[in-house]
């Protein structure tokens, strides 16, 4: 699979990040379907033990809404996620992107789907440590052809003048928020967030969900985030709840709220 | 376009972070290299300077030594299809005198000189000489130059004073310079001296005009040099050539194969080339052990990355070459390193090659092919090493990988099926004898390179043990007598009075050596037979067991590596014949077989030997007994008989002077070995603190000291390297046999003698090199924060 030609890249001359068009501003539920899952179910093994992390899951991703996957501990969000996001593969079913089956995906093209259309930010921020805040952006630059500028992406996150410091020099917000500007810099259609505020205070947390939400709404980025904590549900576009692997309910947030209001 | 910039900075730091590591890896390449380098430069450099020494200076293809035969005889010579070039010279031996001077205490007065004439007119076609300082003897002045060494130990200059002694007449000769020439290279008296004294050797490059006067050989010859041409059928050439001589009283022809310098540098040569491949393909593969496990483990303690970088969209064969490159890096600096100091070593080796051997040598330069195969080998084994370890990220599923490891499954330790050793063990060695269980491969490559480190110091000692009771047992342990006269001519009973009755002698012991030409079918070997008393106390024969032997009354004792090169046995009958005589081929029973250290040989009964040499009741050698050497000796040099006198206690002395080089090399070697040692074992340490380092915070929050808390680790290091030392020392055996068995056919038969003190050596040097690394890891262990990691997250 090659990089995926949509209209809604973005200008590859100036890799300016507010280019994006999109048929909504509120990246609703309106767009059309990035991405699918159909009957997908998810084995693994861990030292002796067999876990089935996800049983017969079927949804769609929509282009340019966010996304909130609600479930507690053990549910397969982030087995979900990480299907989604090309890090693992399911045992069984089909997940598509862009009409692509990527299931069928061989290493190959599943490293260039990773790499061209998802960008990941994970919980335990999951920074280098070898590599200062610039650098750890830069590791994703280096990837693809169009990227964001590194040090105006850490502008925007509020860390430009943190650029050269290494990940033990940064605190847990400003390390999630390098992780974010990771994720974003390589201009991905789809931005894949693991329990981000989950080892963060409650201002820094806001504070990061403020960043996503501001991502989605300038930049037009589609993004998928997954919480076991529910009030952060109300920032979603569309809600899904997962207990044991399987899809309860689908709901849709008319209004979604914003971060700044959210308590948790 | 990707760019690696980020990647390769991350590499960078991944090496400052483990430098010791790396610094170790880089240590063991570079030492593996540096052996390559000036091993290959240097046979490089003598190869090439000995084939154009042998060119420029025409080195002979056959030698034939004739009893006398005309000077016009060299032209029938020419004749002869295949021959490209002939001259025909003098060559005798004599016994030498330097007088007194500034530069020689004059204490060496009985030398043994070799008088090789040079033609006066033209350019010398065959065995020319090199002139390296001064000039070309004149016809008619007596002059002569002279072998630099000889010139060196005695302290000669041009212009200085030699007398030599023909027919018991003393003949003056000038020093007209110093020079050197291919047949002298190893300027030895005879085969069977281990190298060259010459204090008590020399050779003088005479007019041949001057020899002919010297010795009555005006307008005659006693040697024929002949070069064959391109296309010579050699074997035909050789056989007209014997012919056109046999009139002359033909006594020997000797091919340029079998010339003894010609054989010692050439084998000096290929031994210097099979070191430069042997040695440091081991250290190669102890950095490719040492490579190998430093990033496996880096691959494991990194997955979280991995499993990142992969989720940013990095390839598995991006990842791969990336950890690839930590040995990469660890191989190309560390050949980077060897080559610069094998280059700088190169002239300092050359020099001491320059002291044992006549060659015109250049200083050696390291050329691009050594270069190149320097860094491709190293590079190679990076590659293959760095990626056999870092290949499991290629499998390695994203999100897998960033889960945390499951936990180690249980292993039981060996020695946990021993409840009566196992019980009794603290708990820390029971850590570690269950993390030494986990890591079974670990382990296993970690004990291999201790072995390797260990045995090469048993092997370092060994060529020192065989040298040493080599020399000591022939010259102390079987030579019994003080001084070894040798005579110009069969002596009688008249002469053996002569000597009994020089004040100071005690004992006497007359004997006669002879050069014989043995045969046994095909196989042939020029060597020399010694007659002695059956009941000899000055000279002990020893047979295979090592037990004391007597020569018999008929037939003869050979040595066993003659007999092996003939194919002969006890029992069989062997065939004799004088080399400088007229009698035919004898047969003489094998009746048994010795060991000779040094030089070979057959041992018979004086009348037997007498028998072979068409004699009766005579001698040309004998061995005596005195409690005032100096004193006789004086008295010897006066007699006209005497050719030379040496004396055991005097070459044990120069043993022990030219042992220098031996000791050199043992140092250097033993420094390998420990290097090699070190390395894997802190290399191991590290590691194994790194991925202990919670355990051993959580010990130290209990309330344990740094080294108690680090016994987990070290107790590891002590059972792997007590295995290494425990299979080294047999394995330096092991490779001390080989290095023997390669030697065989050797002039010299090492003996494989490595004394008790040897083990133990080598035993110490593995507890030094554990301890030195232990120590370096300990002082990781004390900056260990208990605190900072206990709170740190695995991954």
């Amino acid at each position: 699979m090659g990089r995926p030609v949509n209209g809604n890249i973005g200008n590859p001359n100036t890799g300016s990040l507010n280019t994006r068009s999109s048929s909504t501003r509120n990246g609703g539920a309106q767009n059309g379907i990035i991405s699918s899952f159909r009957d997908v179910t998810k084995e693994y093994t861990t030292g002796e033990v067999v876990v089935q992390a996800l049983r017969g899951v079927t949804f769609d991703v929509y282009q340019g809404e966010i996304l909130v996957i609600l479930g507690p501990s053990g549910s397969g969000k982030s087995t979900l996620l990480n299907i989604l996001g090309g890090l693992d593969i399911p045992t069984s079913g089909a997940i598509t992107f862009r009409n692509a089956e990527v299931t069928r995906f061989n290493e190959s093209e599943l490293t260039r789907y990773r790499r061209y259309s998802v960008g990941f930010i994970f919980q335990s921020y999951n920074l280098l440590p070898d590599l200062t805040a610039k650098e750890n952006v830069d590791l994703a630059r280096d990837l693809v052809d169009d990227p964001l500028d590194s040090l105006e992406v850490l502008r925007r996150v509020g860390l430009a003048d943190r650029a050269d410091h290494f990940p033990s020099q940064l605190s847990g917000g400003e390390q999630q928020r390098v992780a974010i500007a990771r994720g974003v810099a390589k201009n991905p259609e789809l931005l894949l967030c693991d329990e981000p505020t989950g080892a963060l205070d409650f201002e820094t947390g806001r504070q990061v969900l403020k960043l996503l939400k501001d991502i989605n709404t300038e930049f037009r980025r589609t993004i998928v985030l997954i919480t076991h904590n529910a009030p952060l549900a109300a920032m979603g576009n569309r809600v899904l709840r997962m207990r044991s692997g399987k899809i309860t309910d689908i709901q849709h947030n008319a209004t979604p709220a914003d971060p700044e209001r959210i308590d948790w | 376009m990707l760019s690696r910039g980020t990647l390769t900075r991350k590499l960078i730091r991944q090496i400052g972070r483990t430098r010791g590591q790396f610094a170790s890896l880089v240590a063991v390449v570079a030492i593996g290299i540096a052996v390559y380098v000036l091993m290959t430069a240097s046979y490089g450099e003598l190869h090439d300077s000995l084939d154009r020494y042998y060119r420029e200076y025409r080195f002979g293809d056959l030698l034939v030594q004739v009893r006398r035969a005309p000077a016009s005889v060299v032209d029938v010579i020419r004749g002869i299809d295949g021959v490209a070039a002939a001259e025909g010279r003098l060559m005798f031996d004599a016994r030498m005198e330097v007088p007194k001077s500034p530069g020689n205490d004059g204490k060496h007065t009985s030398i043994k000189g070799r008088i090789v004439g040079v033609p006066d007119v033209g350019t010398v076609s065959v065995n020319d000489v090199k002139v390296l300082s001064g000039r070309r003897p004149l016809k008619g002045t007596a002059e002569a130059l002279v072998d630099p060494q000889f010139t060196t130990a005695h302290g000669l200059v041009a212009g200085d004073s030699l007398t030599v002694y023909v027919s018991g007449k003393a003949a003056g000769l000038k020093v007209s310079g110093i020079a050197t020439s291919p047949e002298f290279t190893y300027a030895t008296s005879n085969p069977s001296e281990l190298y060259p004294d010459p204090s008590s050797f020399g050779v003088l490059f005479m007019s041949q005009y001057d020899a002919a006067s010297l010795y009555g050989y005006q307008g005659e010859i006693n040697q024929v040099l002949v070069k064959y041409g391109s296309s010579a059928d050699t074997s035909a050439t050789r056989v007209a050539i014997e012919r056109a001589l046999d009139k002359y009283g033909r006594i020997a022809s000797l091919e340029r194969k079998d010339q003894f310098s010609h054989v010692v540098i050439s084998q000096k040569i290929e031994s210097i080339r099979t070191i430069s491949t042997t040695l440091p393909a081991i250290f190669l593969l102890v950095a490719a052990a040492i490579m190998y496990i430093s990033v496996s483990r880096m691959v494991r303690e990194q997955r979280l990355q991995i499993g990142i970088m992969k989720a940013i969209g990095y390839s598995g064969q991006q990842i791969l070459a990336h950890y690839t490159g930590f040995a990469v890096a660890g191989g190309a600096l560390g050949a980077a390193i060897g080559i610069g100091l094998g280059g700088l070593a190169v002239p300092a080796y050359m020099g001491v090659f320059a002291q044992y051997f006549n060659i015109p040598l250049g200083s050696g330069r390291v050329g691009l092919q050594e270069i190149s195969a320097s860094l491709a080998a190293s590079v190679a084994a990076s590659i293959i090493a760095g990626w056999l370890a870092a290949r499991r990220v290629l499998a390695l599923n994203p999100a897998q990988s960033m889960r945390p490891a499951a936990p180690p499954g249980a292993v039981k330790a060996e020695l946990e099926w021993l409840p009566f050793i196992w019980n009794r063990l603290t708990f820390s060695w029971k850590m570690a004898m269950r993390n030494l269980a986990r890591h079974k491969g670990r382990a296993a490559l970690t004990v291999m390179v201790a072995m390797f480190a260990v045995a090469l110091l048993v092997m370092a000692m060994f060529m020192r043990d065989a040298v040493d009771y080599l020399f000591r047992e022939t010259f102390a342990g079987r030579q019994h007598y003080h001084l070894a006269v040798n005579m110009s001519r069969p002596c009688n009973r008249r002469d053996l009075f002569f000597l009994k009755g020089i004040p100071g002698v005690d004992g006497i012991e007359a004997f006669c050596d002879y050069a014989v030409r043995i045969r046994n079918g095909t196989k042939q070997d020029d060597i020399s037979i010694k007659g002695m008393p059956r009941d000899s106390r000055m000279w002990t024969l020893v047979d295979l067991e090592d037990r004391p032997v007597s020569v018999p009354e008929t037939g003869m004792l050979l040595d066993e590596t003659t007999a092996r090169k003939v194919g002969l046995q006890p029992g069989d009958m062997a065939w004799l014949k004088m080399i400088n005589g007229t009698r035919n081929e004898q047969p003489v029973l094998v009746r048994g077989l010795v060991r000779q250290l040094v030089g070979g040989g057959a041992f018979a009964s004086a009348e037997q030997v007498n028998q072979l040499a068409g004699e009766s009741n005579t001698f040309n050698g004998a061995w005596l007994t005195t409690g005032d050497p100096d004193r006789v000796r004086d008295v010897l040099r006066e007699s006209p008989v005497v050719i030379s006198i040496s004396s055991p206690a005097e070459r044990l002395a120069e043993f022990e002077k030219m042992t220098g080089m031996v000791v050199f090399m043992v140092g250097l070697i033993t420094l390998f070995g420990v290097a090699m040692g070190y390395s894997i074992i802190y290399t191991i340490t590290s590691i194994s603190i790194e991925e202990r380092k919670r355990e051993i915070s959580f010990m130290k929050a209990l309330g344990l000291t740094s080294w108690q808390a680090a016994s987990i680790v070290f107790n590891e290091n002590t059972a792997l390297s007590a295995a290494g030392i425990a299979l080294g020392l047999p394995l330096g055996n092991v490779m001390s046999r080989a290095f023997m068995a390669a030697k065989a056919g050797d002039m010299w038969t090492f003996p494989l003698v490595i004394y008790p003190r040897t083990y133990m050596f080598a035993a110490f040097g593995g507890y030094v090199f554990v301890t030195l690394a232990q120590w370096a890891g300990r002082r990781r262990i004390r900056q260990l924060d208990p605190i900072a990691e206990l709170k740190t997250q695995q991954g």
